[in-house]
């Protein structure tokens, strides 16, 4: 077979919004206006932004 | 705005980002140093080295190209393949693919040794379980390093899971995470999701194959432990083999492979292809509900008072003492159950005989130690 298969489009569909959840984040850091709030986006930042690039 | 007044009004943003940045680089290196392959020595009778890839290239180079051994005698005759790392956190399957592939030469008939069959499984481990990374093996020539993986595909390299996966063709209904088990997804297709495709290489190979074995591990409170799972056309194969075991003192029990449970080895490589297929539980503490802390002792010495305990009150399918169930006892019975079989198939095929010599014996295994018949470890790049 010649090609990656059909599934992985769902794959790399997934790492975009993975990705896209991973940019809202630092969207949020850069406008909250309180530390817990920047906080908690950097804690959800981490976990995105690895699985969008495909590491983990 | 200046660069100046961006400093200064977002100074904690800035520093968050920083922080997250530095949280993602860090905890990606170690994930990513999870997928340095661990070194695995061609012995003397291997013949030829490929990966699973050049079988399938859809896997060539990516997450679950696997190296794939072959020891070709200098007669004909038949062929048996070899399955580690099914479910790489049941290392013994794997070490004991690793003693044959380092030690055994074949003289008559084929060998093919895969002890990674699901390399993606091996890079990363089981969230929630505090399982070692890798483990150690002392040889006379250095210390050998492997890794202890988990039972599914890495997500990262296949992801979302279906809420139902239903195996192809069967129509058995599973939960959504069966379909990253590469033993719940055989025969596999050469277009699904990455395990599949894993799959349908190996039922390629198996293809090949005369005899099947795919090698496995259990908790000790699991029922079919130190046992052999068959399909029915193996097991006149199984039984003899099963036999020599248990004149040897090496307990063994034997299962007929259920026919409606669907993409296990056993079951699917004995219906799609002309192999006889089976598949072998030893017994590995660390894998169990009942363990304490997964430390060296416990993975790599069989040692832990729980068990002890359980089997004190009768919870086990194996007897646990003091001793416990140490890696180099659950390879050497993989290692005595591989050349019973071969035995059993020459007992039983005596116009197609293949002849494996330098095995492992049991006793010396144990004796010994694994490290006894490991090579010592290549150099390492500087």
């Amino acid at each position: 077979m010649k090609g990656p298969p059909m599934e992985l489009g769902v794959m790399y569909a997934y790492r975009l919004l993975a990705l896209a959840v991973a940019a809202m984040m630092l969207v949020v850091i850069w406008r909250a206006r309180n530390w817990r709030d920047q906080l908690f986006a950097t804690l959800v930042f981490v976990p995105f932004v690895l699985r969008g690039l495909g590491i983990k | 705005m200046a660069v100046g007044d961006i400093l200064s009004t977002h100074r904690a943003a800035l520093g968050f980002m920083a922080l997250g940045a530095a949280l993602a680089i860090s905890a990606g290196a170690v994930f990513q140093s999870m997928r340095q392959p661990e070194p695995i020595v061609a012995g003397p009778g291997v013949t030829r080295q490929s990966m699973l890839g050049d079988l399938a290239p859809s896997l060539a180079g990516g997450p679950g190209d696997t190296p794939v051994f072959e020891l070709v005698g200098a007669e004909p005759g038949p062929t048996v393949m070899i399955l580690g790392g099914t479910h790489p956190q049941e290392i013994a399957g794997m070490m004991a693919a690793v003693l044959l592939v380092e030690n055994v030469t074949v003289k008559k008939g084929r060998l093919i040794v895969v002890p990674q069959a699901n390399r993606s499984g091996f890079t990363h481990t089981d969230p929630m379980e505090a399982y070692l990374h890798t483990f150690e093996v002392p040889t006379p020539g250095g210390t050998r390093w492997f890794r202890v993986g988990m039972r599914l595909t890495n997500p990262a390299d296949q992801w979302p899971d279906p809420d139902i996966f239903v195996h192809k063709p069967s129509g058995e209904g599973m939960v959504g995470h069966e379909q990253r088990n590469l033993n719940r997804v055989h025969p596999g297709s050469a277009t699904g999701w990455l395990t599949s495709r894993v799959s349908a290489a190996l039922t390629g190979l198996a293809g090949q194959s005369d005899v099947v074995f795919d090698l496995h591990e259990a908790q000790p409170e699991y029922p079919v432990i130190n046992m052999m799972v068959v399909h029915e056309r193996a097991f006149e194969t199984a039984a003899t083999a099963v036999g020599n075991l248990e004149a040897r003192r090496i307990p063994m029990g034997l299962s007929a492979s259920p026919k409606n449970l669907h993409g296990l080895s056993h079951r699917e490589f004995g219906d799609f292809t002309k192999a006889e297929a089976m598949l072998a539980e030893s017994a590995n503490p660390a894998m169990g509900r009942f363990r304490g802390r997964t430390s060296d002792d416990l993975v790599v010495g069989g040692h832990d008072a729980n068990y002890e305990a359980a089997a004190r009150l009768g919870r086990l399918f194996v007897k646990f003492d003091q001793n416990g169930w140490p890696l180099k006892l659950r390879v050497a019975r993989h290692v005595a159950a591989i050349e019973e079989v071969i035995n059993a198939y020459n007992e039983l095929n005596p116009d197609k005989q293949i002849v494996v010599e330098n095995i492992p014996a049991y006793k010396d295994i144990n004796d010994k130690g694994l490290g006894a018949f490991l090579k010592p470890p290549p150099a390492t790049k500087s």
